[in-house]
């Protein structure tokens, strides 16, 4: 299968607080560090990390809602290729029509001023595929039933809705415009756990229909298990593992990702970390790091490689992708149920 | 629409009720829900109520008042409020009148005085054709709320040329009201564009405009307004002055509205929905007006609310310290400024009246900008 998305060196910085009373700028964090990766077509790549780690803006970034500070991404969808970083603005929202989003929060990704139909019919309408909202609605109909909602809701606005309703509008609203890319940003974090396979199933069934490429971004492994063929895994701005999801829970080779995974059945993922005896905070990355950025917090660091050699990410094994020194000498355990 | 029939079943009918009425809900707009929220809110319909009348009198002061603004009646000068009678001498009742005056000497200071002449009654009539004016300036009409026909009434006495201080009290509610309303309304659109200009462009621009605004607003106000409308020419008519004080006040109150609106600009770039609207392929112009402004609308009108007793205060401050507004033009600051010395209020203490106006309007406002401050959010409780 060919490749949707590849990502090549894709480094997003921010200037850190500015000090001092003209503004000098502070040392930039790199939110994102280098990253490269690729996502085929009609495959579910699933992002986690912890809480900072550059998940969100990663994403962002692939759209441009964020500005990259240097790397590609690429496209290869059905109207061609194209390079993403590249666009100029009135081709970077044609692009958009190709490739969409949804939000974390469902309370504020929805205009509260625009009624659901209003706010699901915006891009067809902007976009010139519907001259008005009566051109809109049969298509706005039909995305808007796919995605579990009833038609004589329609004209409500945002604050009628529950939480779980509002992700549905969030996903018609996405799919819209049948795009062939979404990026799903923790889209059940915010839900009731009642509600979160309901949304995670309508995703899964979009998905399938509609032979769409998700990449899902959570700081829940199971989440990701349950919709994802392969798994990346960030910590601070880097990948430091990605494998097909089955692969990575039965051995994860990555320290990281072990703990990550020893500490599942709680969902607090802070508390897995404690678990996983992984304690105190990521430090930042910003350029003055060296070494793993891991050492501080790894078990099997030692005193010389891991703390001036930062790992690349690097082949092991069979066609598997971490970086650790010592990933191809640790046994690490992973997460038999799955 | 129809309902069924009533049920006997009390919970039944609460609960067909709950729903009705969060249906109503799930479709209101953002302005229903703050027209909701700001109805609960006692004082603001109180307040809301008494801009209305005040608009009222700025809109029809011609009709409203006695007479005109300038016309003396000399007969009367320096003359106390009319008394409005129902009883005369005899205890009679009688529809309200006023008595007839006539113009005397003191015996022994030979002040002028106006001694009550109670034979005449002169009744007080409703909608009484009194003297020509043009009804909202083209309309000729001679028509007027209520008067006297033969001896003048004046409601709030007179100043020292006779002059009739409840016409010219009416008459500078307009020229005050419209004062703070233009001021306001230039003030808004001053603020909005630069405020816009630095939050949409932000980099070396945002920092230019908001060190000027920090400039601005370092300078203290009462200084910089007596500066800058003492420095307005003596010979200019009293409308270009009008004009003048007007851009002058809104120059200095769109500080406040540019930094809401910057600060708005800004964190609403990073919201989600926002975000979701670019994706959806909005440009620039459509992501603003349709989607940005909408959303703290509500935010700047309440600094309006808020700005415009400011301005008002302004306006009358200028006036009364004699650098505002001049005759033939009066505004209430105008009509306090006769009200200056101590013989002036000692003897003619209802000179004071105008200020009661000013006080009551600033307080309508407060009223009217609280409640607005808890309608502006509509989707907390
Ligand atoms: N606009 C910004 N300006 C400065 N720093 C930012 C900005 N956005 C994010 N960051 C920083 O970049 C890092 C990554 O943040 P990001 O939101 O991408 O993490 P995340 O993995 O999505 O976390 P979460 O699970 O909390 O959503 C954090 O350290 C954050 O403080
Ligand atoms: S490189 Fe060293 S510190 Fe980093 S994860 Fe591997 S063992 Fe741990
Ligand atoms: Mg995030």
């Amino acid at each position: 299968m060919s490749n949707l998305i590849e990502v090549e060196n894709l480094t997003v910085e921010f200037s850190g607080p500015s000090k001092g009373l003209f503004g000098k700028k502070g040392t930039p964090i790199t939110a994102v560090d280098d990253v490269s990766l690729y996502i085929k077509k009609g495959e579910a790549l699933g992002l986690v990390g912890e809480s900072g780690s550059g998940k969100t803006t990663f994403g962002r970034a692939l759209l441009r809602l964020q500005e990259p500070t240097s790397g590609q991404v690429k496209m290869h969808g059905q109207s061609g290729s194209k390079v993403i970083t590249d666009l100029d603005a009135k081709s970077l929202r044609k692009a958009w029509q190709e490739m969409q989003m949804v939000f974390q929060d469902p309370q504020s990704s929805l205009n509260p001023r625009m009624t659901v139909m209003d706010s699901i019919a915006e891009s067809l309408i902007v976009n010139g595929l519907a001259k008005n909202m009566e051109a809109a609605k049969p298509r706005v109909l039909e995305v808007a039933q796919s995605c579990g909602l009833s038609v004589d809701q329609l004209s409500r606005y945002p604050h009628a809705f529950s939480g779980g309703q509002r992700q549905r509008i969030s996903i018609a609203r996405a799919l819209v415009m049948q795009p062939e890319f979404i990026i799903c940003d923790e889209p059940v974090s915010a839900l009731d756990v009642s509600i979160q396979a309901q949304i995670l199933n309508l995703l899964i069934d979009q998905q399938q229909e509609l032979d769409l490429t998700l990449l899902f971004i959570s700081h829940d492994l199971i989440v990701v298990a349950y919709i994802c063929d392969r798994i990346a895994v960030m910590y601070l701005g880097n990948i430091i593992e990605i494998a097909p999801t089955k692969d990575l829970f039965k051995l994860p080779l990555h320290p990281y990702t072990e703990a990550l995974m020893s500490a599942i059945p709680s969902d607090d993922p802070d508390q897995q970390l404690m678990q996983a005896g992984i304690s105190g905070e990521a430090i930042g990355n910003d350029a003055t790091r060296q070494g793993c950025l891991f050492a501080p917090r790894c078990q099997y660091a030692d005193k010389d490689k891991c703390q001036n050699v930062k790992p690349p990410l690097t082949e092991v094994n069979n066609n598997r992708l971490v970086a650790c020194h010592y990933a191809d000498k640790l046994t690490l355990n992973g997460f038999e149920t799955i | 629409m129809s309902q069924t029939s009533p049920t006997p079943n009390q919970p039944n009918m609460v609960a067909a009720n709950k729903v009705k009425s969060i249906r109503r809900l799930d479709l209101a707009t953002s302005r229903q829900l703050m027209w909701y929220k700001f109805k609960r809110h006692k004082l603001a319909m109180i307040g809301t109520g008494i801009i209305f009348v005040f608009l009222l009198l700025s809109i029809f002061p011609e009709f409203i008042s006695t007479t005109k603004p300038q016309l003396r009646d000399p007969a009367y000068s320096s003359g106390p409020p009319t008394g409005i009678h129902i009883f005369d001498e005899e205890w009679q009742i009688h529809w309200p009148f006023i008595y007839g005056h006539k113009m005397k000497r003191h015996p022994v200071t030979l002040r002028k005085l106006v001694v009550l002449d109670t034979d005449t009654r002169v009744p007080i009539e409703f909608f009484v054709r009194g003297e020509a004016y043009k009804f909202l300036g083209f309309i000729p009409a001679d028509l007027h709320l209520f008067g006297t026909l033969g001896t003048q009434i004046h409601l709030f006495g007179t100043d020292k040329l006779g002059r009739d201080i409840f016409s010219r009290t009416i008459y500078a509610t307009r020229v005050s009201m419209s004062i703070g309303i233009i001021g306001v309304m230039a003030a808004f659109f001053i603020g909005l564009a630069i405020g816009g200009l630095a939050g949409l462009k932000g980099g070396w621009v945002d920092n230019v405009i908001m060190r000027l605004i920090e400039f601005i607003r370092s300078i203290p106000s009462l200084p910089l307004w007596l500066g800058l409308a003492a420095s307005l020419p003596r010979e200019w008519s009293a409308t270009t002055v009008y004009v003048v004080v007007t851009l002058i006040l809104a120059a200095l109150g769109w500080t406040t509205l540019a930094r809401r609106v910057r600060s708005k600009l800004l964190t609403l770039q990073n919201e989600d929905f926002i975000q979701a609207a670019r994706l959806a392929g909005c440009s620039n112009y459509r992501l603003v007006t349709k989607h940005m402004l909408p959303s703290f609308m509500s935010y700047l009108i309440v600094d309006l609310t808020v700005a415009f007793p400011y301005i008002l205060l302004a306006e009358t401050s200028l006036s009364f310290l004699g650098l505002g507004m001049r005759e033939p033009m009066v505004s209430w600051g105008v009509l306090l400024f006769s009200a200056q010395n101590v013989t002036a209020l000692a003897h003619t203490p209802w000179l004071l009246i105008p200020g009661g106006f000013i006080l009551v309007i600033v307080i309508a406002f407060n009223f009217f900008g609280d409640g607005m401050r808890d309608a502006a959010d509509p989707y907390t409780k």
